[in-house]
């Protein structure tokens, strides 16, 4: 458990930022941050968040079992992105909507 | 389409395929190994010979494409085996 | 020219797809629920005292001894397996009779370890049988079923390869879930679930071929060891040679002491944990023991094996988990499938994926039947037969079966103890009521059908805890106290899937109200 949070928790932020660096996903974002600058570095840091829960992983429970657990982990933190995306996705259509 | 067709190649190359390329790589090796080592990659090849069989333009191409690399692996099995 | 390709793979992996979907959907949702089997066994045989594990091995094997002396001695061949993880969380010993003995005279038993005595439970399918409907489905001969799921599973892979190929957009459809759109909102469900779970399902997909590929590709096996089943059988012999091969005498000798052995085992094996110990030939001059270790110590199903004397308790040899690169493969591969070696958070993550498995394949059977359905809608054809079967199809499948697993815990509740036969009327009981549900699903119309399924889905998993605390004496707060988290943990996971039926049933109805957005 020591180890699954902080795994979780990189991971998540990692997907987070590669999905906001996505064309499809970057208007989500408040307009002050968006930009290609903005998202370059928003990719970046993504990348290096799940380099980092990887290394993590392996640091704590060995290669085998580190890389097994970072792969499983992926799983969950891209099903917490998907729905917290899709969220500000409505949340934004109904505003729009409805004023 | 090539369908039926399709499914009965498969199962003949396969096995075949995979053997002659296990049997013509491998010097030394124990042949318990072997036959685990060609079992494993037997389904890569399965997987890709239906894509195959089934993205073929025709039910000649599939069955020439299919037929022929299994009539060859199996002779390359047999010779060396 | 890559648009023909991409056409074919749509095609093939959408009618591979509808044609095995339900197959598949029925392995990963007994697969996933396998994988909870000895928890499930937990709360099926509530007699049970809560598990604890690791287990002092030293008592506890001199009673089994005692025991298997007592009720078997002169049984063909002994086991014992030692708690140290939730793989086998009780004590368990088992005997097979001699040759020629009527199958009644083999039998296991749960032992407590400190007095011995045997533990009575009711007899109970369990979770080990839904576990093993994984592959064996039910009411088949094996080697039918056998066939069956290997098929499956081959077709899953290809459904998986084309279903990337197909994908244009993967990268840039990443993250992409648009709820509320209709046709749209099914395909992203579909694409989300598959995506997100990838490395899983192409793991479990493959892996589950290794288990099969014996029986699957025997053809590979005849090029090297020779035709039939002569060749099929040195080429087995070589893959697992025997440790220790050792034809009964008949002449009487006493069995060494269990603890003794074991006591050398360990001075041989170090920290490594113990799991269990075979007996061939107890009581007989040329007895031998095995002591194996832990299967579930690493992804590498594979572990030490070591060969004792059963008479003198000298040690023979040994087996290490290492073989050679392509058994360790072979092990390796195994291993993940089974997942007995993950820690509590990546079986976690494990169930997780087997029910986003389950989830892809379920959106994926919808989604064939939605588009087609507005196609209808549309006046662009006609509602076929085919269409009608599939949409009634889809919903007796993928509800009607966690229903009919609910009614499966029900009937563990509710058949009388001393029943004769209880066990396999549990199962029946399970696909009774999986039936009623097809024709349920036949007569209703399919969104009515839906909703309908839903909500008994949704009573029959919440009302279980309830149940639970009518019919025993270990109801959720009792367990919760007594520190038996795996019971309670049952009860509170079947309130949580019950809620979780109570949720979709609620948003379907909301769909139903709105008319859907063209």
């Amino acid at each position: 458990m020591l180890t699954a949070l902080p795994l979780f928790g990189l991971s998540v932020l990692g997907m987070m930022a590669i999905a906001l660096a996505m064309e499809r996903h970057h208007d989500v974002l408040a307009r002050r941050w968006r930009g290609r600058r903005a998202r370059c570095l928003l990719r970046l840091v993504g990348w290096v968040l799940l380099g980092s829960a990887l290394l993590y992983a392996v640091d704590r429970v060995g290669r085998v079992q580190g890389l097994i657990l970072w792969l499983g982990m992926l799983t969950p933190s891209a099903v917490g992105v998907v729905g917290l995306i899709a969220g500000r996705h409505a949340r934004a259509t109904h505003r729009a909507t409805h004023g | 389409m090539a369908a039926v067709l399709g499914g009965y190649a498969l199962a003949t190359a396969l096995p075949a395929a995979i053997v002659a390329i296990m049997a013509s790589g491998m010097g030394g090796m124990a042949r318990s190994d072997a036959v685990l080592l060609a079992m494993s990659l037997s389904f890569v090849v399965y997987t890709g010979a239906v894509m195959w069989a089934f993205a073929a333009r025709s039910a000649r191409a599939a069955w020439l494409g299919l037929g022929l690399p299994a009539l060859w692996a199996g002779l390359v099995a047999w010779m060396l085996l | 020219m890559k648009d023909h390709f991409r056409q074919s793979m749509a095609w093939l992996h959408t009618w591979l797809g509808l044609l095995f979907g339900w197959v598949l959907y029925f392995m990963f949702i007994t697969g996933t629920a396998g994988y909870l089997d000895t928890e499930i066994d937990r709360w099926m045989r509530p007699e049970l005292p809560a598990a604890r594990y690791p287990l002092p091995q030293d008592a506890a094997i001199g009673q089994a001894q005692r025991y298997l002396q007592t009720h078997a001695a002169d049984a063909r061949r002994w086991s014992i397996t030692l708690p140290i993880d939730r793989n086998e969380p009780w004590m368990r010993v088992s005997w097979q009779a001699a040759r020629g003995m009527p199958p009644a005279a083999s039998g296991n038993a749960y032992l407590d370890p400190v007095s011995g005595q045997r533990l009575e439970t009711r007899d109970t399918a369990g979770g080990q049988t839904l576990y093993q409907m994984h592959w064996r489905l039910h009411y088949l001969p094996d080697a039918v079923s056998l066939w069956i799921v290997s098929i499956a599973t081959l077709v899953l892979l290809i459904a998986l390869v084309t279903g990337i190929v197909v994908h244009k957009k993967i990268l840039a459809d990443f993250f992409t879930f648009r709820p509320g759109k209709g046709q749209r909102s099914w395909l992203d469900a579909h694409n989300v679930a598959s995506v997100v779970s990838l490395p899983f399902q192409l793991m479990i997909t493959y892996s589950g071929l290794v288990f099969v590929m014996f029986s699957f590709m025997p053809l590979i096996a005849t090029a090297w060891y020779g035709p039939g089943q002569a060749g099929q059988d040195a080429f087995l012999d070589e893959v697992f040679p025997p440790l220790v091969s050792a034809k009964a005498t008949g002449r009487p000798a006493t069995l060494v002491s269990l603890q003794q052995v074991h006591h050398d085992a360990q001075s041989r094996l170090g920290a490594k944990p113990i799991g269990a110990l075979e007996i061939t030939n107890p009581n007989d001059a040329h007895a031998r023991v095995q002591v194996v270790g832990s299967f579930a110590a690493g992804p590498l199903r594979a572990t030490d094996i070591l060969a004792y004397d059963g008479v003198s308790g000298e040690w023979l040899s040994a087996r290490r988990p290492w073989q050679s690169g392509p058994k360790a493969f072979r092990d390796s591969m195994l291993g993940l499938h089974e997942g007995m070696f993950a820690g509590a958070v990546l079986r976690a993550l494990y169930v997780l994926s087997g029910l986003l498995g389950a989830a892809m394949i379920a959106t994926g059977l919808v989604l064939w039947t939605v588009k087609r359905r507005q196609r209808v809608e549309r006046g662009r054809g006609t509602p076929h037969l085919g269409l009608r079967g599939v949409e009634r199809l889809n919903v007796a499948v993928v509800i009607g079966l966690p229903v009919a697993i609910g009614a499966y815990f029900w009937a563990n509740r509710l058949l009388p103890v001393g029943m004769a036969h209880r066990a396999e009327w549990e199962v029946h009981a399970l696909f009774a009521v999986w039936l009623l549900m097809f024709v349920l699903a036949a007569v209703r119309p399919p969104a009515r059908a839906w909703r309908e399924q839903t909500l008994l889905a949704a009573i029959v998993f919440a009302s279980l805890p309830v149940l639970n605390a009518m019919t025993t004496s270990q109801h959720s707060a009792h367990s919760l106290v007594a520190g038996d988290l795996v019971m309670a943990g049952f009860d509170l996971v079947a309130l949580g899937v019950g809620a979780m039926f109570f949720g979709i049933a609620w948003a379907a109805r909301r769909r139903q109200r709105q008319p859907a957005p063209c």
